[in-house]
């Protein structure tokens, strides 16, 4: 028995390899990582706290700015946390639009990591193919709502600009132009030699491990976990949709493993699947208002008058966003909680990790799509340094918390 | 091969799609081609796009709902005296590098005294310089300050 020795490999907080900040300790045995520890809390802007400082249409601008790529999710999620406290009705036409822009949303968003996935594995070329197509949706979000991003599109109630007219043709000239270059992503992303070497079998995340750790959104459904808020618990215009259902790699005939490979798989087939939605609903959208109450003075009037609590739950692009408020007859809310799906993904990097090489770790670092500046919703300032919290006690904290909230309301 | 070469020689002779920023900083050649009409911008703007705002200081009747709505509180308020109505009054001043261009302010504003227009270059090194502040001249010239 040799007596092998591990190092330790710091990577972060700031690293080329890494596009937001965070701290990775990984025990390494020569190229082979074997342990992985996860810092984070390097991007906490309090965004939650200045939320209760602001009044309920405030803090819609706010809370876009938690994420700029998924800033529909975040906004819709808080949108259909207050609507549910506050018994808000969106109309039908609402519903349908807000499902566009999310769609519209979860297409740029795809793109963007497929490209930042190929530029981790060297393949630059594949990096600005994509980013160019990922040109064409950025400029239908901005036809639609004004801005490229950050749209400013929803409000409570309902959203605040229509698709009619020359934007309703501008989407579906996108959506056109997508359905003709699908075929062509397809080939480039499934089919390439180089990228199937960099990304088969690397980062595997298995279906007990995602079902255990809690994995969301593309990264749980890659390890064959059907799990899709817009199937299970559909909002918008998400129930209308008959054929809607999680994409897992068995839809292209393929058993799932978790590897890289099968979330660049899951991902391709998502764009596909946005497009049909989008078609889906540009043919069917239903006439009508666009908002139940389009005065915003009126609308926080209204809510000032509500006492309730509200979840909302939204698929966003990187997995579940869930938002939970507060409402206590006050102009702004109570509480705002916010889940962000990197926050659920965070812990699958330690399997992911193990066993990995060192040259793949940039690589499974961006396979889940990580949203540092989503998750970062605490840190820790009190004190010098570290401090562990053991189960019993987080257990504790949250109840005495869970208390508070119950006696304030 | 063949078309890879076509498309590098595409773009070194094509037309540049970006434009220089902040114009008033670039070379006089460029802002003479920029106030000839040759800029580019990436798509043609569409309407409703959310540009430079602009604020009609005779139509605001001072009721303070877009201060209300505003996310970024990129405005603010001071008092004038009202010589029409006689009555002390408010109106307001934008400052454009906070301003997130959701265009609440537009949408609540009873008058339309506020508006988005297509314009986007806006860049600049100031954050408070004077042409980043709308409406400070009217503000010098109609202020009431305090003990007068």
């Amino acid at each position: 028995m040799s007596n092998k020795e591990t190092y330790k490999l710091q990577i972060g907080p700031t690293h080329p390899a890494f596009k937001e900040p965070v701290r990775f300790e990984f025990e390494v045995d020569g190229e082979h990582v074997l342990h992985a520890d996860i810092d984070m809390g390097y991007t906490h802007r309090g965004i939650e706290h200045v939320s209760k400082e602001r009044n309920f249409i405030q803090i819609i601008y706010l809370l876009e700015r938690i994420c700029g790529i998924c800033s529909t999710s975040h906004p819709m999620a808080y949108c259909l946390a207050v609507e549910n406290a506050a018994e808000i009705e969106v109309p039908a036409r609402a519903k349908y639009i807000r499902t566009i822009v999310g769609e519209l949303e979860r297409l740029h968003s795809h793109l963007l990591w497929a490209g930042v996935a190929a530029h981790e594995v060297g393949f630059d070329t594949l990096f600005y193919t994509t980013w160019d197509i990922r040109e064409k949706v950025m400029d239908c979000l901005e036809v639609i709502s004004g801005n490229r991003v950050n749209y400013a599109m929803l409000t409570i109630g309902g959203v605040r600009r229509d698709i009619i007219g020359e934007v309703a043709e501008a989407v579906n000239k996108t959506v056109e132009y997508y359905s003709d270059l699908y075929s062509q992503l397809e080939d480039i992303m499934l089919n390439d030699m180089s990228l199937r070497l960099r990304t088969e079998n690397v980062g595997i995340l298995t279906y007990d491990e995602a079902l255990k750790l809690c994995a969301v959104g593309p990264t749980a459904r890659a390890s064959g976990l059907a799990k899709d808020v817009r199937a299970d618990y559909a909002v918008n215009a998400y129930p209308d949709i008959p054929w809607l259902k999680a994409i897992t790699p068995n839809d292209v005939g393929k058993k799932p493993v978790g590897d890289i490979y099968d979330r660049i798989v899951v991902r391709v087939l998502e764009i596909k699947q946005s497009v049909d939605i989008i078609r889906f609903c540009m043919e069917n959208m239903p006439g009508g208002e666009i908002v139940a109450e389009p005065k915003a003075v009126k609308v926080i009037n209204q809510l000032k008058k509500v006492k309730a609590h509200g979840i909302g739950r939204y698929e966003g692009p990187r997995g579940e966003v869930s938002h939970y408020d507060i409402l206590d007859n006050n102009e702004c809310p109570v509480g705002v909680k916010v889940k962000a799906p990197t926050y659920s993904n965070i812990i699958s990097w330690v399997p992911m990790f193990r066993g990995a090489e060192i040259a793949d770790i940039p690589i499974i670092m961006s396979s889940i799509d990580p949203c540092i500046a989503c998750s970062d919703r605490a840190s820790f300032v009190e004190g010098e340094g570290k401090k562990t919290v053991s189960f019993g006690e987080l257990r504790k904290l949250s109840m005495e918390k869970m208390n508070k909230i119950r006696r304030g309301l | 091969m063949l078309s890879t070469v076509s498309r590098i020689m595409q773009q070194f002779f094509g037309r540049r799609s970006t434009n220089v920023f902040p114009v008033k900083y670039a070379p006089e050649s460029v802002i003479d081609a920029l106030a000839g009409g040759d800029i580019h911008p990436p798509i043609s703007m569409p309407e409703g796009y959310r540009g430079k705002l602009s604020y009609d200081f005779d139509k605001c009747i001072g009721c303070g709902m877009c201060l209300k709505v505003c996310p970024a509180k990129a405005l603010e308020d001071y008092p004038i005296m009202d010589t029409e109505k006689n009555r002390p009054s408010k109106r307001i001043v934008f400052y454009r590098g906070k301003c997130t261009y959701c265009e609440e302010c537009v949408k609540v504003c009873p008058v339309g005294a506020i508006k988005l227009n297509p314009d986007f270059m806006m860049a600049n090194y100031e954050k408070y310089g004077d042409d980043q502040i709308e409406g400070i001249e009217k503000r010098r010239e109609f202020e009431v300050k305090e003990g007068q």
